[in-house]
């Protein structure tokens, strides 16, 4: 195999290219640059209002829109120093979950499991797996119902405001998301045995695993940031402890924590929390031969599967409460506008994301930073191709390449999140 | 007669239109019917042009986008745009009102960037169909294939987001002193906005001749001048009508 570089990667949200370079049989060098069209939201986004920029900010990606519409609406009620309600909290929570169960969904079965079972695309498995296909279908298109019922819409929901929402879920899509919630749980049994015909890659490359963690539960809308290597700090002191880095070949923004490449996402927050993942998920773990902890990136994918039936455990548990005990009439509190900074994070499917804001007298953005989740494991990504390719110099370059497609897939980088990225 | 072969392709943007079609129940069986083509988002074969029909999501984001976008038209009999980006520049237009060097600095700190001006692709290239919104209805994109597959032209609305607020009976946002944009906006979302509690904010562009002047009026009444110029500013400043109130000039 000599150098390769190839256009764009298929099955990934965005634009994405890679390239490996070899010299004499060595790997001299290893790249993974979006070249998505630079975008500029941190930018733009100041001189706009608290109100309005956290609907802007799910624009940043139509496959996890709530988590930026939550952490942006989240560090705009930091900078307000507004707290939300619990039910707030909760309702906030199902749009989330409902959110990494259809990314997951999409990401699991029809971007990542056909190179798992080598074929092209989620329609190459029709004729073969129909049923299976058809199940996943039916699991995504509950899982948006469930942001379509407390957010107003799966991409790009509206009913989300500060300190709470502009209108509730009505008792009969209470009762019609448990009833779907309930359906997701038997439809998992089929998609984790349609899983299990998948033959992940062997691979192995520890490296650091960095999440939210939280005592009170597996944290996915709110927690502290925490690593597999005993790191721990606030997520407001985000600053302090991952560096950013600017390099040539790329002028790409990559991070690195103490100088070193660092994982987030599914397989992170499966290494980090496993104790908090729910009896059934950890069962579903076992099935599928994921060992706690997991070096293996490629288990992302696997990882992902097992947090599906862990989150519509805990979708289940919020609205059988809700069931008996009906929403409360709440309205969006009063706002005070003052000047304030704010930073929040949540877990997006893809992992941590950070919004950090400065605000005026007057509600407008002065300053504004996001940190995304494919950013912060691109280092990580270059490190592992590294890796993968020294490990399988042997193979035909066309496998090669695809099994480097595979692993960046399995990762399942979200490009137009990745703001600071730039072409060279 | 052959399939008809259509193709779909993403530009800079947030993909969410192009999944919003694909989570429209009725997509995988519509496009069954199809020769179905380039698919960068969900499929990793590639097929060579010509296209019968093309949808493209997104703007062109840099120099290397508008050539391959140019390329993408010569190889198409007819061309959709789909989405916001694609039709009116979306809420990526907003940045044209910063100097670019400046905003380009901000984010990267000096790094040399390739960053074109936001257009829609009809800045660069002749558009044949326009399926508007942010994200664009996955319900108008399914709808659109339909009727290019029995040969019907395609049509969507062109009336005020009004209309189906009346039709789906939420009571008016502006009767309620709340700012919108509905009497201006095109419809065919089906208004999800106003019924969720927030109003129209303007995602696909203007109506069939937009009374803008009677508009500001009411506005005038629930909003700041620079809060109504921002309000313009979302999603379509580049359209004419909308362009003089985006541009700062309100009475």
């Amino acid at each position: 195999m000599s150098s390769h570089e190839v256009e764009l990667i298929t099955r990934v949200e965005g634009h994405a290219v890679y390239a490996v370079d070899l010299e004499k049989g060595e790997v001299k060098s290893v790249r993974f640059a979006p070249v998505e069209g630079a975008r500029l939201f941190e930018a733009w986004l100041r001189q706009r209002h608290y109100d309005e920029v956290y609907f802007f900010a799910s624009r940043i990606c139509g496959f996890c829109p709530v988590s930026h519409n939550l952490a942006s609406v989240k560090a705009v009620e930091a900078a307000l120093q507004v707290q939300p309600s619990e039910q707030t909290v909760k309702l906030r929570k199902i749009m989330n979950f409902g959110e990494h169960l259809q990314s997951h969904c999409i990401h699991v079965f029809f971007l990542s499991l056909p190179d798992f079972v080598g074929a092209e695309s989620a329609f190459a498995l029709l004729p073969q797996y129909g049923e299976e296909v058809k199940a996943a279908v039916e699991f995504r298109d509950h899982a948006n119902y469930l942001i379509e019922a407390v957010g107003g819409r799966p991409v790009h929901p509206m009913a989300t405001a500060v300190g709470g929402f502009r209108r509730l879920p009505t008792p009969t899509q209470i009762a019609e998301m448990l009833s779907r919630a309930r359906q997701m749980k038997k439809l998992l049994e089929k998609l984790v045995d349609f899983y299990s015909k998948a033959k992940v890659p062997e691979f192995s490359r520890e490296t650091e695993y960095l999440g939210l963690q939280s005592q009170l539960e597996y944290a996915l809308y709110d927690g502290c940031l925490a690593s597999t290597k005993g790191f721990k700090a606030e997520v407001e002191a985000y600053k302090q402890h991952i560096e950013e880095e600017v390099r040539e070949y790329s002028t790409a923004k990559y991070y690195t924590r103490e100088g070193k490449p660092f994982m987030v996402g599914a397989l992170a927050r499966f290494n980090l929390n496993y104790d908090q993942l729910s009896d059934d998920a950890k069962e579903t773990a076992e099935t599928l031969g994921l060992k706690h902890p997991t070096y293996n990136s490629f288990h992302n994918t696997t990882a992902q599967l097992v947090e599906m039936v862990h989150d519509v455990d805990e979708v289940l548990k919020i609205l059988e409460e809700f069931q008996d005990s009906g929403l409360k009439d709440e309205r969006p509190p009063k706002v005070e506008v003052k000047p304030g900074k704010g930073t929040a994070s949540v877990e997006a499917p893809r992992g941590t994301l950070i919004h950090s804001y400065e605000m005026d007298g007057n509600g407008l953005l002065r300053e504004v930073d996001i940190v995304t989740p494919t950013a912060m494991s691109l280092n990580n990504v270059e490190a592992d191709m590294r890796v993968l390719v020294k490990e399988n110099l042997n193979l035909p370059r066309e496998k090669l390449a695809s099994l480097v497609e595979a692993l960046i897939r399995a990762y399942d980088p979200c490009i137009s999140c990745s703001v600071h990225f730039l072409r060279k | 007669m052959g399939k008809l072969k259509v193709a779909f392709f993403d530009f800079t943007s947030c993909n969410g239109c192009l999944l919003s079609m694909i989570n429209h129940p009725e997509f995988v069986e519509v496009v069954s019917h199809v020769e179905l083509a380039d698919f960068r988002l969900v499929r990793s074969l590639k097929v060579e042009g010509p296209f019968d029909v093309s949808f493209v999501e997104g703007y062109p984001g840099d120099s290397h986008e508008i050539e391959r976008l140019k390329k993408i038209r010569e190889q198409s009999n007819m061309l959709v745009a789909l989405g916001a980006c694609a039709c009116t520049g979306s809420i990526q237009s907003i940045r044209n009102f910063f100097d670019l060097e400046e905003a380009a600095n901000y984010v990267y700190k000096g790094v040399k960037k390739d960053i074109a001006e936001v257009k829609p692709l009809d800045a660069y290239v002749e558009v044949d169909f326009y399926l508007p919104g942010c994200p664009a209805s996955g319900a108008e994109a399914v709808q659109t294939l339909k009727a290019l597959l029995v040969g019907r032209k395609p049509e969507i609305p062109m009336h005020a987001v009004c209309v189906e607020c009346k039709l789906r009976e939420t009571e008016c946002v502006l009767v309620q002193g709340i700012p919108c944009l509905g009497p201006v906006t095109r419809g065919g979302c089906g208004a999800p906005c106003p019924a969720a509690g927030y109003f129209c904010d303007g995602c696909r562009g203007p109506c069939s001749d937009p009374n803008v002047a009677s508009e500001v009026e009411i506005l005038r009444k629930l909003l700041g001048k620079e809060e109504i110029v921002r309000l313009f500013r979302r999603y379509a400043s580049l359209k004419e009508a909308f362009k003089e109130v985006a541009e700062g000039k309100v009475e």
